[in-house]
């Protein structure tokens, strides 16, 4: 799961990217800093971010969950001061979405990242 | 005074007052059916000065109905549908003594009365002081619940002696061809109110649509050679997209005017390029002060002017208020915390002013989206995204969140099948360069349809 995260992380940064001139490092995502002190976005791209990555969780496993939420932003050690913490906030809303709704946890399980990456991929 | 409104009725004779489905009647016939619908009211006990719910939608009857309560010096209470919650609203504001219901049948039955009119159980004997002000004055009354964005709709009193007087008063009757004009707005609005006012003071035929679809609309004004269309910017567009304006022979209307929610200027840009021959005016009012006599700088601009002498305007810190001798005389179930101590109406909408002194709504205050401090105006981005070619219709809204606050969010209905990475990717270079970054959606949604409320105006989620 970690890695499938990891990869999903990557993905959207990728496409951040795009558009930005001051390329995000990838090759060590789990150890950058993403908003603080060290940090690579300002706040209106974390939040551009982390609503993409939401918008990827959903698509690739089936979850909604906020990563803007009071409960996000209030933590001692902040879910944004690395890519690292970054998943381990979304492994525990993952779980905790999903107690909620036992039924459906077999299919997700099943539910790897498809083929071509990110549903729909960048066009060009 | 309720004479001499029938008497010109009367000597309409058959002019035709009001067309829906295949039934015609003229101005002589809703004179009658005034007449004995007074009588009706007398013998179900409905005394002046009585709150009544006039509950249906346009018809012959309840055009009738309406003129009716307000000669026998009744507050209206006009309902198009009568829910649950929207009665027990009513009851607990408003104290009516009766319903009277119109059946919205084309053609009702014989045997089937299409007005029936019932008393309210437990309604307390006296009638209080809530309207005090319009018996001391023997006028007539209107309520109108306003379609509040949240909780339990505004219930609005107005002086109805006022809004006739107001419209019928300066009668302009006589030269010209009378105009006919269709019933797009709903009874219960401010807009269906004045529209109807409009077309009866100038003798002209109101003619009901059977339903608000721009197929059945377009269908109308093809059928009829409607000259006036009063309706709102999302319903315009709902054509367009639709191509509706091409399947009918709209070469008749005459004057588009477009209310109850600000004009985006590129749709105005392809209204304008669709329907040449009609002049388009911005109409401009509200549920609380009455709709106010505007121009358009042009056709083609949504700038205006407020040009009514009996409204006053001033900009406070942005936003337009309002002083106008149709005001409303108060709120039923509601502090009156839109009133500013002098006495005017806060619109609650943000305007600009140009040189030459037209004004030009940029949205509502409460619909600003604030991106850390930032703000953004659904509007304009709605505007810009319209010119997209790969975009049909949208809506922007704000969402909240803990970082910046509120994030800006685009629901779209796309032209042709993107994906929603594709289209995200589309907004966001689309978007670059013409608007400043942090009013570039953080979220974008593909919708089949955006919400719409009942009266055709785009509903933002307002957090």
């Amino acid at each position: 799961m970690r890695d499938q995260l990891l990869a999903l992380l990557v993905n959207v940064v990728d496409e951040l990217n795009e558009r930005r001139d001051e390329k995000i490092p990838t090759e060590n995502l789990l150890e950058v800093g993403l908003y603080g002190e060290a940090g690579v976005f300002d706040s209106m791209h974390l939040v551009n971010f982390l609503v993409l990555v939401e918008e990827a969780l959903e698509d690739e496993f089936d979850v909604e969950i906020s990563l803007t939420s009071e409960k996000a932003v209030s933590r001692r050690v902040s879910p944004f001061s690395s890519g690292r913490r970054l998943i381990d906030f979304i492994e525990e809303e993952i779980a905790l979405a999903r107690d909620g709704e036992p039924d459906e946890q077999g299919t997700e399980a099943g539910n790897a990242i498809p083929a071509q990456g990110l549903a729909g991929g960048p066009g060009e | 005074m309720g004479s001499e409104l029938l008497d010109s009725f009367d000597e309409l004779g058959d002019r035709v007052a009001v067309v829906h489905g295949e039934a015609r009647h003229g101005y002589a016939e809703l004179a009658d059916r005034i007449r004995r619908l007074l009588k009706e009211l007398d013998s179900h006990g409905v005394r002046p000065h009585d709150a009544v719910v006039l509950n249906g939608d346009f018809s012959f009857a309840s055009i009738a109905a309406l003129f009716a309560l307000h000669l026998n010096r009744n507050v209206v209470i006009p309902v198009v549908s009568l829910t649950g919650t929207t009665l027990t609203t009513v009851i607990e504001s408003c104290d009516p003594r009766h319903i009277l219901r119109v059946s919205h049948d084309t053609e009702p039955a014989d045997e089937a009365p299409d007005v029936t009119i019932e008393a309210v159980p437990g309604a307390a004997a006296d009638r209080g002081e809530r309207y005090s002000r319009l018996a001391d004055r023997g006028a007539s009354g209107l309520v109108l619940l306003s379609s509040g964005s949240t909780g339990v709709p505004k219930a609005i009193l107005h002086d109805l002696d006022a809004l006739v007087e107001e419209k019928l008063g300066r009668r302009a009757r006589g030269g010209g061809r009378p105009s006919s004009i269709l019933m797009f707005l709903l009874f219960d609005h401010i807009g269906g109110i004045n529209s109807l006012l409009g077309a009866v003071r100038v003798g002209g035929t109101v003619v009901v649509p059977r339903r608000r679809t721009p197929e059945e609309i377009c269908a109308l004004i093809e059928e009829h050679r409607i000259r006036l269309l009063p309706t709102s910017p999302t319903f315009l567009n709902l054509i367009l997209i639709g191509g509706f304006h091409e399947k009918h022979d709209l070469s008749s209307l005459r004057l588009i005017s477009y209310g109850t929610e600000p004009m985006p200027e590129e749709l105005l840009k392809r209204v304008g390029a669709a329907f040449p021959r009609a002049r388009l005016l911005q109409t401009f009012g509200t549920s609380e002060t009455g709709i106010s006599t505007t121009t358009s700088e042009s056709s083609r601009s949504t700038y205006f002017r407020i040009e009514d002498t009996s409204v006053q305007h001033r900009i406070v810190d942005g936003e337009l208020q309002l002083k106008s001798s149709t005001q409303f005389l108060g709120y039923l179930n509601h502090p009156g915390d839109s009133l500013t101590e002098d006495g005017w109406f806060r619109t609650g909408d943000l305007v600009e002013l140009n040189e030459g002194g037209y004004l030009r709504i940029k949205g509502r205050a409460k619909e600003v989206i604030n991106v850390g401090g930032q703000k953004v105006l659904p509007l304009e981005l709605e505007s810009v995204l319209l010119s997209s070619p790969l975009i049909a219709d949208c809506v922007v809204y704000g969402t909240p969140n803990a970082i910046t606050g509120q994030s800006v969010c685009a629901d779209i209905i796309p032209r042709g099948e993107p994906t929603r990475a594709q289209m995200r990717k589309h907004v966001v270079e689309f978007l670059t360069g013409k608007l400043e970054a942090f009013k570039i959606p953080t979220k974008v949604n593909l919708v089949d349809a955006v919400t719409v409320s009942e009266r055709f105006k785009k509903k933002r989620i307002v957090p």
